[in-house]
């Protein structure tokens, strides 16, 4: 049984063990011996090229895909890699073909890019987005699942909707199954974004009722960044190409994505080796079991310490992983005044903050603003413990002292 | 500088491979590959940093470098993986549809061809082509053939010019090519896919609206560096193939291209190391004083030993790095026979005698069937040297002599 914390970051993990990384939901990070697998396979590209990329790279792409479907609960026929989430999506809305009037419904807890995405869509192939606004703050799961059904009813014209199984910012488990199952009443296509999903939640793609689905390795499955899977319904499988065309093949979908020029698949075929140490180190029970209470007691520690409160929303909602604190009033942790629906206000990342906190206490963390307040998301990882967030704490109360 | 043996070991190529395929898949000098090493260590041991710190710095940095390596203005050039995702940005951005036109050759390379046709399946795109004779007489045989082609389509919005072709490789005259293009007022994005390294580059004069080339072939980059140059007039609408960061207009040009998602992008900021190698050991007159002469020789050596014929082409249109030679007739392993006229699959790798001749001879080098013969595409780069060519004379050979007992 892998012993989790610091000691692990220390024997495992690239990161530099002196400073405090709580942030695996923005990058991910991969231990050590997948980076060293990623690199084995750019060693063998570099050394034979031709062999690599005529030979043995298809046999590499075929058999990863086996072990990643059968992590996520699905027929590897269903399954291609993607350099990530954003890319997955792009190549779904792209693909799809949108009659001028046909809509797209997101919500306001979508992430940044997947927003872009359909903006282009949007302005460039005449599809009218909707957009749900989450309430703030956020009572009942019944309160999103009545604004979708008030959006889809009203709207007929909805061709897809894009939902997230686990949101970024904030950070929670969306009621997806009800979701889903709305979208089947109302003949909307659904697309899930996963980004967050592989590692932190079991994943049963092939029952899950969605139409596509795109996540991450990357995040939570300790995979080498640029490492994502599009699950793609058999429906769709003549329908949905990557974004980049290389080799054009109307049959086999698969070839489409796997032959990207020579570009270089080595993120994709070392995710055997992440899934492995995922396993290793006591797989999703256990893996889970730490890092559920681990963000648990995190959160109650920095709520106690700087007085403040979690991102209003129900329990159930409660993502497993990742935690939003409100920051103290303070200068450092600005709020401005904006209204419910002021979507471009929504989000916004503060820089500044997360620089010195960096630069002076050697934190990792995600500072920004949400409708205008100040909020500070931590992941837990299996590298983390409760001390790395009590230095966050300190650190934060050390710049509050400061300014008095 | 010593070229040949020497300098192999500076590579990370397999020592027990001869390789005379450069313009596939280029070869990564060994100090680039660790250098780039290193910036994975970077990346992995403080990601927050790098990403939201550091990425913006380095990617402006490396752009300058490469930037002034092809004649180019920074605010022009954006960093892609590859010259197929750069062909794919430029022709998905542009709301091409139905009546409208995309000019190519029978020579185009095939990802080109493939994009083309699933826009046409997608949007309605009409693709033409020049079908390029063989033999091709001369440049002007060429110009004139562009010039018919323009003269007789109105609906032709968009040319898209090689400047080497990969097979049968071939050194075009882009210029009057991109002259001849503006004449009748077209667009012009060039597939420059070989450029970076091969030949002179000074993209603000070429007169394009839009090209793009690899710097993992030439150049010495790892995989997944390439160049897209834009035309001030089109920042605002040319978009990467991958919509991440918020688009036109609201933030500069170049972060749609940075901004793609999450993934590793040390290739790009690997370039200027890639550069300074290339210069080091002598830089296009150096390298191109070596291996021009050698691949001459190379071809020369197989044509007599083989005793074929080199692909018919001018002179003035002879790659400085690559040549293509007929292989003798092989019972064993036959050329395509594409009929009159078809352009779309005019070009074929030949998978099965390649796999023997790197199998049983361990030399890789590409084979290919165009206008109904099988060739060999040879390369000539620093590592290589006469003898690598006279073993592949030899495979050859041996391959000739085993097909004479077959029974056809």
């Amino acid at each position: 049984m892998a012993v989790f914390g610091r000691a692990l970051m220390k024997k495992e993990f690239m990161l530099d063990s002196s400073k405090t990384f709580l942030n695996q939901g923005s990058y991910g990070n991969a231990p050590r011996r997948v980076i060293e697998c990623r690199t084995g396979y750019i060693r063998m590209m570099e050394e034979s090229p031709d062999d690599y990329f005529r030979w043995k790279n298809e046999d590499f792409w075929l058999s990863m895909v086996q072990t990643v479907a059968e992590f996520i609960g699905s027929d590897p026929q269903n399954v291609v890699f993607v350099q990530n989430t954003t890319t997955g999506i792009n190549a779904v809305i792209r693909s799809l073909n949108f009659e001028k009037g046909d809509g797209i419904l997101i919500n306001s807890w979508t992430y940044g890019n997947v927003k872009n995405i359909c903006a282009y869509a949007a302005d460039t192939r005449h599809v009218d987005l909707y957009y749900v606004d989450i309430p703030f703050p956020l009572k009942s799961v019944d309160q999103i699942l009545t604004a979708y059904e008030e959006k889809l009813s009203k709207h007929q014209n909805i061709k897809l909707a894009i939902v997230d199984y686990i949101s970024s910012m904030p950070p929670a488990l969306m009621p997806v199954k009800e979701m889903i199952a709305l979208c089947r009443k109302y003949d909307t296509l659904v697309l899930i974004d996963g980004a967050h999903t592989p590692g932190q939640l079991p994943l049963h793609l092939d029952q899950l009722g969605a139409d596509f689905y795109a996540g991450n390795l990357h995040k939570w499955a300790f995979a080498p960044r640029g490492s994502a899977v599009l699950w793609i319904r058999p429906e769709f499988h003549h329908t949905i190409f990557p974004v980049v065309t290389s080799y054009y093949d109307k049959e086999v979908v698969y070839k489409n994505f796997f032959y990207q020029g020579t570009g270089d698949n080595s993120t994709y075929y070392s995710t055997a080796e992440a899934l492995k140490f995922y396993q290793e180190i006591g797989g999703y029970d256990k893996i889970s079991e730490y890092c559920s209470k681990l963000a648990l007691d995190a959160a109650n520690l920095l709520v106690k310490k700087w007085k403040t409160s979690l991102y209003p929303m129900p329990d159930n909602m409660l993502p497993p992983f990742m935690r939003l604190i409100r920051m103290p009033d303070h200068k450092w942790f600005p709020t401005f005044k904006t209204s419910a629906d002021d979507r471009k206000n929504f989000c916004r990342d503060n820089m500044s903050l997360m620089k010195t906190v960096w630069e002076r206490f050697q934190i990792q963390s995600v500072f920004i603003s949400i409708h205008g307040q100040s909020w500070c998301r931590i992941s837990a990882s299996v590298y983390n413990e409760i001390q790395d967030y009590e230095k966050l704490a300190d650190a934060i109360l050390t710049l509050l002292d400061e300014e008095k | 500088m010593s070229f040949g043996a020497e300098i192999r070991k500076d590579f990370v190529l397999d020592s027990k491979t001869i390789f005379v395929n450069h313009a596939s898949c280029g070869a990564l000098p060994l100090d680039v590959y660790n250098h780039r090493l290193g910036l994975v260590q970077k990346m992995e041991s403080s990601p927050d940093v790098w990403f939201r710190l550091k990425s913006e710095s380095m990617w402006k940095e490396s752009i300058d470098t490469v930037a002034e390596f092809l004649g180019s203005k920074p605010s022009n050039l954006v960093f892609v993986k590859s010259t197929t995702v750069g062909i794919n940005a430029v022709l998905r951005s542009l709301k091409l549809g139905r009546g409208d036109s995309i000019l190519i050759s029978s020579w185009s390379y095939f990802a080109v061809k493939d994009t083309c046709h699933e826009l046409e399946r997608q949007q309605g795109i009409e693709i033409l082509y020049v079908d390029i004779p063989y033999p091709l007489k001369s440049k002007e045989q060429l110009l004139e053939l562009y010039e018919t082609m323009l003269q007789k389509h109105n609906s032709i919005c968009l040319v898209l010019l090689d400047v080497i072709t990969s097979v049968p490789p071939v050194l075009l005259p882009v210029k009057q090519l991109i002259a001849i293009c503006r004449k009748y007022g077209k667009l012009v994005l060039v597939d420059g896919a070989h450029v970076p390294g091969h030949v002179e580059a000074n993209l603000e004069d070429l007169g394009a609206d839009f090209f793009t080339g690899n710097l993992y072939k030439w150049a010495y980059a790892p995989r997944d560096c390439a160049v897209l140059w834009i035309h001030e007039k089109f920042h605002g609408a040319i978009m990467p193939p991958v919509t991440g960061y918020s688009f036109y207009g609201e933030g500069e040009m170049w972060k749609n291209y940075l901004y793609q998602g999450h993934g590793d992008f040390t290739p790009f900021y690997s370039v200027g190391r890639a550069i300074d190698f290339y210069r080091g050991i002598g830089g296009r007159e150096g390298i191109l004083d070596y291996c021009s002469s050698l691949v001459t020789k190379a071809a020369d050596l197989l044509v007599t030993r083989l005793r074929t014929f080199h692909y018919p082409l001018p002179d003035d249109m002879q790659t400085p790095l690559m040549r293509q030679v007929a292989l003798p007739k092989l019972k064993k392993y036959p050329p395509v026979i594409v009929p009159p006229g078809e352009v779309k699959r005019k070009i074929h790798n030949m998978m099965t005698l390649m796999e023997d001749i790197l199998n049983r001879f361990g030399i890789m080098c590409a084979c290919v069937s165009v206008d109904n013969r099988a060739w060999i595409r040879l390369c000539a780069s620093v590592y290589n040297e006469i003898s690598d060519y006279e073993k592949l004379a030899d495979a050859i050979a041996t391959l000739v002599e085993e097909d004479e007992e077959i029974e056809v």
